[in-house]
């Protein structure tokens, strides 16, 4: 598989008024053109920091990140904003759609930024909502919701999908839903996909497993056969 | 003491839009206090300034009556007191002064009885004492720098008589002086009000024993209505040439006109600020407290009850309010000074400008609090209601409801997801956005109003001295003279190649129950340096050689049209004369009869004359110097020197435009960016995302723009009918004679009104961006819904 992103000696504090919090302490890992992997890890172990500075929303104080051959954390505020527009998708633990857009019209919002775009009614049949496009946020389920901010993130056709806890905040079966369609997109269209959980399980789908503690990657682990969505016990 | 910290660290959180919220508060206060304070001080000072010289109710102008008449006049049912005196205006001949033509209206009094006399003057320096001694108006002694004690000469009959300055007054019945009403303004620099003693007078201008100006008060129960029939039947016997009452004195006219105007004004506008002030702070009280919906739970968990949490969120809005008071009321403090003085630059009022009554200031402090109290009130009451557990969950959103995509289908094949939710966020904060667009609403009418204003005395004074007054200079003659003899007399000055003359005669028009004085111009056919001009049609009117052309101003007075008959009583008529209305002349400015001259003169049964020379000539003053000694020459009227009075009287009138200008935009700024700070609070996340989405800066900040355009379009469209109605507000509330209101609005004002509106709108949507470019993306997105 190809290379498609590079971190190198990443470290990142935070000055919380006069104490200096270490959230990374040098990360180096690697992302490979259409594989799933999983960052796993407790809370504060720094997974979500290394999400966000991949993502292009938030900045390393050392080291630097490579997309291809593009060193982003050098990039200014334009081309980040490029980089996270054609390069990026994002999912969040609270899906965050715009409430005043249907689920059809929050995807559009995303595919009208793109070069190449995927289909917003492939991707709605692909949710399984495609009756329900006209529907706005609220009148979704949280599982729905989160299958739209994923179809939205795909919408784009980007080359990574950087997931943020994306089942957090559902329950089981609907945290499956939810991990399946990641998982189809990631078969169907071959992106890679990054997710961050403290969910030990969801570990077990994935092709490689980062496991983050205090800031520094500990350990990688492969997985030669990765299981399926709904073959997960959480 | 607690919970007061958390209110102030919670304000300084939010600083800009609660200091938005204070300047829309201070500027209430302080429009209020002041306005209203001043109105106060000059009514006041004004009614006992009338009171306590005897202002008369009623006055005469006859051209001689003899002193023994007046006890006869006494006698008339109702009259309380007649006072008769002698009013002539004269030249002064001031040695550095020589090319200028200065007058001042001398009174006659008599010495020692000024306290008991109607209209008494109020004097300081010394009082007359002697045949000799002078007091002169307050504007004109200051502006020559007189010294009691100095000389000053005057000219009576082509004769000079020199006067012992004994000190200047004010004179209660000319707070506001001009030589006649058809000037537009006050020069009293030039034209002043003094008194001598009467038997002097009398003497000086051979009217031993007779009176030509009378004053008149009623017995208690009585009117001028009373008393008017039974004095005019009197009066004629001795050459009445005007009677009227005290509302009719055109100072007075001036001055209560003004108040009446100004207490038009001095509620609505600044309550209008306070009212804006008090709903931009419940729309954004209404937002930090649903941001703090889990403290209120928390606070409400711990054992606080309602009440106190719903006091401390009030405590926002008192805190808002009486900050705005302090502010206000501190800027009026420092301001009403001045303010009043303004008023008395224009009627001269020896009442001072300090404050004796502060009965406004307190009231004006009451509302800020109560308006900022209210809005918090109303922000606060629903989230505090809410048990702890329920406070504690994130607010349920809100039932979708059909908005305007539904509505009208069509909008979402023109509009792209971010167009949509522009539309869908307008429809869906019904509050807000009405909000939005009534602050435009109103902020675009007062600017479309002050842009009228301003270009309106632009425009009026370019069509006075461009299309009407096409002369360089005017002669006004104290005496008629045949037309020819005096054009030739003019034209045979050096300095005068050209010549032409007018006959000004006062005259009382009336149609019906319907009266007004005014000044009918007689114009020779085929003269063209002075035109009746119409301001609307753009239009010289052609006077009709049978027929009296009527100002628009005139003619709405006596409700009167073209085709009509109007009856002219002049002292210059043997009799009424009906007259045909041949038009009607659109003027803002004057409000004059015009008839064709040699019409005039056989209406006068004389041959053609005139007693006013027009001329083509720039050497004003060397024609000053060769005609200051003629007796015959009243006045000389400089176009040029005019036009740079006003100009300097207008610097200070814009200058106040100005000031409502940025006013109105400050409004209309402060409306705008309290609701977009507002609306980037509620909707940080949403923003976020399209950031992280890949939405440039310019992108989020289009959807945010797009929308407040929309809602300045709406309020700039509803703020034209809104201006339109303020207009005619505007139109009946002016009744001055001198002056009217133009009905419709020019173009230019609506373009002025879109302008300020479009610059509040652009510089709000700057400060926006900031606003984007500052938004931390981790930390937003990480916050829970």
């Amino acid at each position: 598989m190809k290379k498609i992103l590079e971190v190198v000696g990443l470290t990142k504090e935070y000055i919380m008024g006069e104490v200096v919090v270490h959230a990374l302490r040098g990360v180096d890992l690697e992302l490979y053109d259409g594989e799933f992997v999983v960052i796993l890890g407790p809370s504060g172990s720094g997974k979500s920091t290394i999400l966000n500075i991949i993502g292009g929303i938030d900045s390393p104080t050392q080291g630097k990140v490579m997309y291809k051959d593009i060193e982003v954390s050098k990039l200014g505020e334009k081309a980040l904003t490029k980089y996270r527009r054609e390069a990026i998708g994002f999912i969040f633990q609270f899906y965050n759609l715009v409430p005043n857009l249907t689920a059809k019209e929050n995807i559009l919002l995303a595919s009208d930024l793109a070069k190449d775009p995927i289909a917003v009614e492939d991707l709605l049949k692909q949710i399984d909502l495609d009756d329900r496009g006209d529907h706005f946020p609220s009148q979704l389920s949280g599982g729905q919701q989160q299958r739209v901010a994923i179809a939205r993130a795909v919408a784009k056709n980007p080359d990574i999908l950087l997931c943020d806890e994306p089942t957090g905040a559902l329950d089981v079966m609907t945290g499956i839903g939810a991990l399946k369609v990641l998982k189809s997109f990631n078969k169907e269209y071959k992106k890679t996909v990054a997710i961050i959980t403290h969910n030990k399980s969801i570990g077990d789908m994935a092709d490689r497993v980062f496991y983050v503690k205090d800031g520094v990657i500990e350990k990688i682990v492969v997985n030669e056969s990765p299981l399926e969505p709904e073959e997960v016990v959480w | 003491m607690i919970l007061l910290k958390k209110t102030i660290r919670s304000m300084l959180r939010h600083k800009k839009a609660y200091i938005s919220c204070i300047i829309l508060m201070a500027l209430g206060v302080w429009a209020y206090t002041t306005m209203n304070t001043a109105l106060y001080e000059i009514e006041n000072g004004k009614n006992d300034y009338y009171s306590e010289n005897r202002l008369g109710e009623a006055f005469a102008t006859v051209a001689q009556i003899p002193k023994s008449s007046l006890q006869m006049l006494n006698e008339i049912e109702g009259i309380k007191q007649v006072d008769g005196r002698v009013i002539q205006n004269l030249r002064v001949v001031l040695p550095d002064n020589l090319d200028e033509v200065i007058r001042l209206r001398v009174i006659s009094t008599v010495i020692g009885e000024n306290n008991r006399r109607l209209n008494a003057y109020v004097q300081t320096g010394n009082d007359l004492t002697s045949t000799k001694d002078i007091l002169i108006g307050y504007d004109f002694y200051n502006a020559y720098g007189y010294e009691p004690g100095d000389s000053i000469t005057l000219l009576v009959n082509q004769k000079t008589y020199d006067f012992n300055v004994s000190g200047y007054v004010y004179s209660p019945e000319y707070v506001y002086i001009v030589e006649n009403q058809n000037e537009f303004f006050s020069d009293t620099t030039k034209f002043n009000v003094a008194y001598v003693d009467e038997n002097l007078l009398m003497t000086l201008l051979g009217m031993e024993g007779v009176y030509n100006d009378l004053s008149f008060t009623f017995e208690e129960g009585y009117t001028y209505d009373d008393v008017k029939d039974e004095l005019e039947t009197e009066l004629n016997a001795y050459g009445l040439i005007a009677l009227y009452e005290r509302d009719d004195l055109f100072s007075y006219m001036m001055l209560e006109e003004e108040i009446r105007g100004g207490r038009s004004m001095s509620t609505t506008i600044p309550m209008t600020f306070v009212g804006m002030a008090a709903i931009v702070l419940y729309l954004m009280l209404k937002r930090i407290i649903e941001q703090e919906r889990t403290q209120i739970g928390t606070m409400k968990a711990f054992g606080y009850s309602n009440r106190t949490v719903l006091l401390h969120y009030i405590s926002y809005g008192f805190i808002t309010g009486l900050i705005g008071a302090i502010v206000g009321l501190t800027i009026s403090a420092l301001t009403i000074s001045p303010y009043i003085q303004f008023y008395l630059d224009y009627y001269k009022m020896p009442i001072g400008t300090s404050v004796t009554n502060f009965k406004y200031y307190y009231i004006g402090g009451f509302w800020s609090i109560v308006g900022g109290i209210i809005g918090a009130y109303f922000g606060a009451k629903k989230v505090v209601q809410l048990n702890p557990a329920e406070a504690m969950r994130p607010k349920a959103p809100p039932p979708v409801k059909k908005d305007i995509t539904h509505a009208i289908p069509f909008l979402k094949t023109i509009l792209n997801s971010r167009g949509i939710m522009t539309v869908r966020n307008i429809s869906r904060n019904k509050v807000r956005s009405s909000f939005v667009i009534l602050g435009i609403m109103f902020s675009y009418s007062m600017m479309v109003m002050i842009g009228m204003m301003s270009g309106l005395v632009d425009t009026m004074f370019f069509n006075q001295f461009t299309h009407v007054l096409k002369y360089d200079a005017e002669i006004a003659l104290g005496q008629m003279v045949p037309y020819d003899e005096g054009i030739q007399s003019a034209t045979s000055m050096d300095s005068i190649p050209y010549a032409e003359g007018l006959l000004k005669i006062p005259a009382l028009l009336k149609n019906g129950y319907e009266k007004e004085g005014t000044v009918i111009v007689g114009i020779k056919e085929g003269n063209h340096n002075y035109k009746v001009y119409d301001d609307v049609r753009n239009i010289n009117i052609q006077l009709d050689k049978e027929g009296i052309v009527l100002g628009s101003l005139l003619a709405d007075l006596l409700n009167v049209q073209k085709g009509d008959y109007v009856y002219v009583e002049s002292p210059y008529l043997d009799n009424d004369q009906k007259l045909y209305i041949s038009d009607i002349v659109n003027q803002n400015l004057g409000s004059s009869a015009y008839i064709d001259l040699a019409y005039l003169s056989d209406l006068m049964d004389q041959d053609l004359m005139i007693n006013s020379l027009i001329i083509d000539s720039m050497a004003t003053s060397d024609i000053r110097q060769e005609l200051i000694a003629s007796d015959v020459v009243t006045k000389i009227e400089d176009k040029e020197k005019t036009l740079e009075l006003y100009e300097t009287l207008l610097g200070s009138y814009d200058f106040i435009i100005l000031i409502l200008q940025m006013i109105a935009i400050i409004i209309g700024f402060t409306i705008i960016y309290n609701t977009a700070v507002i609306s980037m609070s509620e909707r940080s996340r949403e923003y976020a995302t399209l950031r992280v989405l890949g939405l440039t800066i310019n992108e989020v900040k289009e959807i945010m723009s797009l929308e407040y355009w929309l809602l300045s379009f709406i309020g700039m469209a509803l703020g034209v009918p809104f201006a339109l109605f303020l207009n005619t507000s505007l139109i009946n509330s002016i009744d001055v004679d001198a002056f009217s209101w133009p009905a419709t609005i020019p173009g230019y004002a609506y373009i002025i009104g879109a302008i300020g509106c479009i610059l509040a709108v652009a510089f709000s949507n700057m400060t926006s961006v900031k606003a984007i470019k500052k938004l931390d993306l981790v930390e937003v997105l990480k916050e829970r819904e």
